[in-house]
């Protein structure tokens, strides 16, 4: 299942031949060509962060709340606060995020339909709601394998802070090369262990010892077994990695180079030092970087587990935003939050769920920011009791191929599949019902122009 | 017209030096001496022509390549330990292996293992990718389908049951998911319209990755429905749906007539294994069928298809040796498709026992492994790799599934190879390559090397925190009373052969001192661990 990266720039050449002959689809539904598709040199988005609320966070709990339906939708939280868009409200707890909206927009108008975690996690991650025979790769794994802005960095090009979510296998039809690295370890304790890159057991002499010893075994094994391609292979890319265990590469993941302020700012606990790691990672140029943030999925106790969530949340990603904006990162690193769907806008208070909410796939909101995004935005809207979508759709194919837009990535471009040939990269884009248009309301060259934008 | 000719006067040498040369074995008591079955079809001797040797041997004649010499023992009983169950020799077989004088101890190892469980959970491994078992997406079987789709395929393997039988019942399988597994089959596919359905089971049994419409309609009666038990569904044909098609052309001429109110499921699977009486010499074989599953039983078991790769059989991608293959197909056939029966005999053959080792030219190097003159290295699946890191320090990760509900929590000390839930993985699982079940291709487990699997390899906290805690390392240590038989040890465990005098000399300086063998045996180990004889099936 592999395709190498020579077959992949052969199709990027090949773009022009393979746009003329369209799929008949095109014609009932007008696929939504890019006015402006920035060539790679000239992308605004240079990294893409996901912070991923695995599980479904509640759209209403968090940047859709609608009080005035009293407890019956809003629950605990009656009393949203405003932030510094006069446009936005957004649930109380999320004091740090309110004073940066100006920063950030909201789409409200989320969709895909499916209230199945492992569904909704691969439409939320590639795109794909064709159901068609192949497994689409995660937009992550596509951005990796296209690597658009020539990434060469030691470290690999897509990094999960700290562990993948794993209800489908993210490689999809490019294979396991493209995946993640899961960082494993703790950012938030003492010492952050790397899996594979940073072991505090292993000292640099250890390290130069290790080398030694490896080499002479191997090279005593020269005639037991071929020195074939993949050998020498082998042999390369230990070298490589010594350079990178022996150099400076892994102390992007010390967080003890940052002062303790800081770190206080953005949460002493798992998810505010993984969003901190998750900023070095983008001031590498890391392309691809996801913080994954378990236990949105609050079938019972919801309000009591939301009000654990909801202060770290805010705080993690607020001190994010921010920091990469005062760092002058923010123009170039978008932002994405969210989970694989939202969570039903009636509380469920009869038993056994006690006030709990179920998955929505219907409604539900996503963050967006920087890398060519404009902030301050609200896009789209649910009807009073956010169940439904109101106005302008936006499905995971609008959101990813407005992202790879961003990147320098042609939305409609089509990447070799060793069965069918040649497939789009976001095959929904072709079909009706799983698209309305990509985000172009949003784009930073597009803010002079008359908004389409509507608010709420 | 010659190539027939060639191909009958190879059956009729191999199967005359089959008889005589039995008829003056000596081995044969030898064998019956030590309590095996002095049968043809068991006992092998070693110096007779195996009919796959005659077959390749034309080939190779014929291109003027010269076939790789005999590997040796300890290679011999590495690699097909590790073909067979997935797993490395433990040091104390390896030597037993070594030091055994017996003539066919190579034959005996064979059948050993493959009446060993450890057999069996291998083969419910293949199977599951190829029958994509997994709880979540995007087969969604869910926990409990998944666990009596499990027993179900490992009941297969464990009687044996004919090929053609078990892809039958697969085929016309209905019911509950919980009380006829079999029907998991049918809901293990991302879509379930006619057409996928059938390129799926093209795919699978007939190894073409081509769309064939004219199967579409077998599957048209075919419906899902619920019940009050939790994520129970039942499979069935709904004989009252006409299906859209009532004759139907099948691509080796064969002409299908469907009757309403019959399951259309049944014509198609009659047509795809062939003729089901046996014995009835004018029983129709349906040559693709055995020709798929032959193929690719001599890839998983010679790391490279006759036809390659073995799901991409179309008319531009020829056998690399047509005879071969047709010897093949007729040997599973005649034994009435008893996959441990070909196994067997091509295990037996001097192709499999060949070396790894060929120094030639690219373009002739390519031409040699098509025509299997050499035995070609590959690296380590994700759970042999994983699995041997367990088994070397004695701690075995602990695998639990939390989502989907109910959970799944496994036991203790169990293999990566024994999970049977494509969903159930672990991150180092995922690193190298263990396949997705995305499709049924066997280009799904990705074998190939990669930067961050090196570097999990070289400095993962994980393996060097097992090697660290590890009682088993310990107590060799001190069994093994002396530094060289520790270091000998350590080799015979990670190489599956001793250590060379020249490896010792050279390494021994940069080993920790004397008096810390503890430190010494982890040091050593990790190194091998990194080391290409290891890291490859060689």
């Amino acid at each position: 299942m592999n395709i190498s990266r020579r077959q992949a720039l052969g199709t990027l050449s090949g773009l022009a031949a393979s746009l003329l002959i369209r799929p008949p689809l095109l014609a009932a539904s007008p696929a939504p060509t890019p006015k402006t598709q920035p060539a790679p040199s000239e992308a605004t988005g240079k990294t893409v962060i996901l912070v991923f609320l695995a599980g479904g966070p509640s759209h209403t709990d968090t940047f859709d709340p609608k009080p005035e339906k009293g407890r019956s939708i809003a629950g605990n939280y009656l009393k949203p606060i405003q932030t510094n868009n006069p446009n936005l409200r957004i649930n109380e707890k999320l004091q740090h995020l309110a004073k940066i909206a100006d920063k950030y927009s909201i789409i409200r108008s989320m969709t895909h339909n499916s209230n199945a975690h492992e569904i909704g996690q691969y439409v939320i991650y590639t795109g794909d709601m064709t159901k068609g025979k192949i497994v689409y790769p995660s937009f992550g794994a596509m951005i990796s394998y296209l690597n658009p802005m020539d990434y060469k960095g030691k470290l690999p090009p897509y990094i999960c802070i700290t562990k993948s979510a794993t209800r489908f296998n993210e490689g999809g039809f490019l294979g396991s090369l493209y995946k993640p690295l899961d960082t494993l370890g703790k950012p938030e304790s003492d010492f952050f262990e790397v899996e594979g890159i940073i072991n505090r057991a292993v000292s640099s002499e250890d390290m130069l010892d290790k080398q030694q010893l490896l080499s002479a075994v191997s090279t005593e094994q020269h005639g037991m077994i071929e020195l074939n391609e993949e050998q020498q292979l082998l042999e390369k890319i230990q070298k490589e990695n010594f350079d990178l265990l022996l150099g400076e590469s892994r102390e992007i993941f010390n967080l003890k180079n940052e002062d303790q302020a800081t770190r206080e700012r953005y949460g002493l606990n798992n998810f505010g030092q993984s969003c901190l790691v998750a900023r070095r990672l983008a001031e590498h140029g890391t392309p691809v970087i996801s913080v994954v943030y378990n236990g949105w999925d609050t079938h019972k106790e919801h309000f009591k587990r939301m009000d654990q969530r909801l202060g770290t949340l805010d705080q993690g990603l607020a001190a994010l935003i921010s920091d990469l904006d005062k760092r002058k990162l923010l123009d170039q690193t978008i932002v994405l939050c969210g989970g694989e769907f939202g969570r039903s806008p009636q509380v469920m208070y009869d038993p056994p769920w006690n006030g709990g909410r179920g998955h929505y796939g219907d409604a539900f909101s996503y963050l967006i920011a920087g890398g060519g995004f404009a902030g301050g935005k609200v896009i789209g809207s649910t009807n009073a009791t956010s169940e439904q979508v109101a106005t302008r759709p936006v499905y995971p194919a609008d959101l990813i191929g407005s992202v790879y837009n961003r990147m320098g990535i042609d939305p409609m471009m089509k990447v070799a599949h060793n069965i069918l040939g040649e497939v789009p990269i976001l095959p929904s884009l072709l079909e009706p019902g799983q698209h309305s248009s990509l985000l172009e309301e949003l784009y930073i060259e597009n803010q002079d122009k008359p908004s389409t934008t509507l608010n709420p | 017209m010659p190539k027939f000719v060639t191909a009958f006067l190879i059956l009729l040498a191999a199967l005359l030096s089959y008889v005589t040369i039995i008829e003056q074995d000596s081995d044969i008591q030898v064998a019956a001496k030590e309590g095996h079955q002095a049968t043809i079809s068991k006992t092998a001797p070693h110096h007779q022509r195996n009919p796959i040797d005659i077959a390749i041997g034309a080939e190779l004649a014929q291109r003027g390549l010269s076939p790789a010499p005999r590997c040796d023992d300890a290679t011999f009983a590495r690699r097909v330990t590790l073909i067979l169950t997935g797993q490395l020799p433990s040091w104390q077989q390896a030597e037993a292996f070594a030091k055994s004088k017996s003539p066919s101890k190579r034959e005996q190892l064979i059948d050993q293992l493959l009446a060993s469980p450890d057999y069996i959970d291998y083969q419910v491994l293949k199977w599951g990718d190829l029958l994509r078992v997994k709880s979540e997406f995007p087969s969604n079987i869910w926990p409990n389908g998944v666990q009596a789709y499990n027993r179900w395929i490992r009941e297969q393997m464990m009687v044996n049951r004919p090929y053609e039988e078990m892809v039958y019942e697969l085929l016309v399988s209905t019911g509950s998911n919980f009380r006829s597994p079999a029907v998991n089959f049918y809901r293990a596919f991302q879509n379930r319209a006619p057409q996928q359905i059938a390129d799926n089971i093209n795919l699978l049994f007939l190894g073409s990755r081509n769309s064939n419409s004219s199967f579409a309609p077998f599957f048209e009666q075919l419906r899902y429905k619920g019940s009050r038990e939790w994520k129970e569904e039942i499979v069935y044909a709904d004989l009252d749906i006409i299906c859209s098609n009532s004759l139907i052309q099948m691509p080796d001429g064969q002409q299908i007539k469907l009757r309403a109110g019959q399951d259309a499921r049944r014509n198609f699977a009659v047509w795809l294994v062939g003729e089901r009486a046996k014995g009835d010499a004018k029983a129709r074989i349906n040559h693709p069928f055995a020709s798929c599953m032959s193929n690719r039983i001599w890839y998983w078991l010679m790391g490279r298809g006759i036809v390659h790769p073995v799901d991409d059989r179309h008319q531009d991608n020829p056998a690399s040796n047509p005879e071969l293959l047709s010897l093949l197909e007729q040997h599973f056939v005649s034994s009435g498709y008893d996959s441990k029966a070909l196994m067997r005999l091509i295990l037996t053959s001097e192709a499999f026992s060949r070396s790894s080792l060929y120094p030639a030219k690219p373009a002739e190097k390519a031409s040699a492994a098509a025509q299997f003159a050499y035995y070609p290295t590959t690296r380590l699946t994700a759970e042999q790799l994983i699995d041997a890191i367990a088994e070397i320090s004695g701690i075995f990760d602990r695998y639990i599934s939390m989502v989907p509900e109910p959970y799944s929590y496994f036991p203790d000390g169990i293999r990566s190879s024994q999970l049977g839930d494509g969903s159930v993985s672990s991150p180092a699982l995922e690193l190298f390559g263990r396949p997705s079940r995305d499709s049924s291709m066997e280009s799904e487990r990705d074998n190939s090397i990669n930067s961050k699997q090196v570097l999990y390899l070289l400095n993962s906290a994980s393996i060097l925190d097992k090697l660290k805690r590890s009682q088993r390392i310990a107590a060799m240590v001190k069994e093994a009373g002396s530094r060289p038989e520790l270091i000998r040890r350590i080799y015979l465990m990670m190489l599956g052969r001793n250590p060379r005098d020249r490896e010792i000399e050279r390494i021994s300086p940069l080993l920790a001192p004397i008096e810390e063998d503890g430190a010494m045996a982890q040091q050593l180990i990790w190194a091998l661990l990194n080391s290409p004889e290891f890291l490859f099936n060689h």
